[in-house]
């Protein structure tokens, strides 16, 4: 290399990199409004009432922004968690994976097909107790199941300081009580579509 | 001949992209603390440390290729402004693997810088259905065999990198 270059590139190289990784995080977001102060508190023949979240789990989040909500719907009583990962994204994980940590075992994982994109339905086993759980992730105009889109989403917008849209929430969805076959259609086409508020769709696109 | 990618980075550039990586990659070691998944993910990292140690030993360490430890800088960079922990941490995996003098054992080791990273946890899980706690040293320990193996090759050839 020309001597001229290494004394000139290298600096430069290792000032912007270390410019960009230390003070990046730092430049404020553009502002919009955050996803979890769109899920609703009611809709059609829904009835809602918020519930806390555990001391524990408020510690996990350190810092992240979740609420719990149960819904009376006529597909059944459920109890929906939704976590924003904005100021802390390490606080959501896989559900599939994280648990596991908790004694569960995964039985099986199917798609459930929502109004808007898919979420996963997970069959958890620990002992001779059963659960259902559907895990998705919702950016507002659509849901998907996948940890690494998650991932990718959320560190796009971080590298555009919010350019490329909102912080995607992740959302968990359980039947309240202990059914033996809860309403997943009834809840997946009654339910999910009225628990966020979304923007108007734009006929022109 | 060399290209000037490919020629030793000086030794302050180096240390400098050491330096930003371990800051940047603070997170790590709270992870390792405090993740069940992550119990055995420091002694992987020692075992996975042997080649460079060896290379240390053998006073036949190098300061990387600039090409080397630029993408590793730019990498971590990227990582750390996207506050994506696993590219930190693959970024640090880079510029340790940098040192070993021949690329492809730099490859070698790098790709199997995985098996120190909380992420491994995930992947072992989700996809391969193994537990974490034992296979991070057996992967860490798979990759100190092939390069060794792969040194153990080329012990009597010249570096043509």
């Amino acid at each position: 290399m020309n001597p001229r270059v290494g004394q000139l590139f290298l600096p430069a190289l290792l000032a912007f990199a270390v410019i960009v990784g230390l003070f990046w995080q730092h430049i404020p977001m553009v502002p919009t409004p955050p996803l979890i102060e769109q899920i609703s508190r009611g809709g059609w023949r829904i009835e809602c009432r918020d519930e806390s979240l555990a001391e524990d789990e408020l510690a996990r989040l350190s810092g992240a922004r979740a609420i719990r909500r149960l819904y009376a719907h006529d597909s059944g009583r459920w109890v929906l968690t939704a976590i924003d990962g904005s100021a802390n994204r390490s606080s959501v994980h896989d559900p599939a994976y994280c648990f596991l940590g908790g004694g569960w075992k995964l039985v099986s994982t199917e798609p459930l097909i929502l109004e808007n994109g898919e979420a996963s339905l997970l069959t958890l086993q620990k002992g001779s107790e059963t659960r259902q759980l559907a895990v998705w992730f919702d950016d507002g105009r659509r849901a998907f199941s996948s940890p690494l889109e998650y991932w990718l989403k959320t560190t796009l917008r971080r590298l555009s300081k919010g350019i490329s849209g909102p912080e995607p929430l992740q959302m968990v969805l359980y039947a309240d009580t202990a059914v033996s076959s809860p309403d997943w259609p009834g809840a997946a086409y009654g339910l999910v579509p009225q628990l966020l508020t979304r923007p108007p769709l734009d006929p022109t696109k | 001949m060399k290209s000037a990618a490919r020629a030793a980075a000086p030794m302050w550039f180096s240390a400098g992209v050491g330096i930003f990586l371990i800051l940047i990659n603070r997170p790590l070691l709270a992870a390792w603390l405090q993740d069940p998944s992550c119990q055995t993910a420091p002694l992987a990292f020692l075992v996975w440390l042997f080649p460079v140690a060896g290379e240390l030993l053998r006073k036949r360490l190098t300061t990387g290729g600039i090409a080397w430890m630029s993408t590793a800088l730019l990498i971590g960079a990227a990582g750390s402004a996207g506050e994506l922990q696993v590219i930190k941490q693959a970024a640090l995996g880079m510029w340790i693997s940098g040192f070993l003098l021949r690329m492809p054992a730099r490859w070698i080791q790098w790709s199997f810088a995985v098996s120190w990273m909380p992420a491994w946890g995930w992947i072992s899980h989700r996809f391969l259905h193994i537990e974490p706690s034992w296979s991070r040293p057996v992967l860490a320990l798979a990759g100190l065999v092939l390069v060794a193996v792969y040194h153990r090759s080329k012990t009597n050839q010249p570096v043509t990198e």
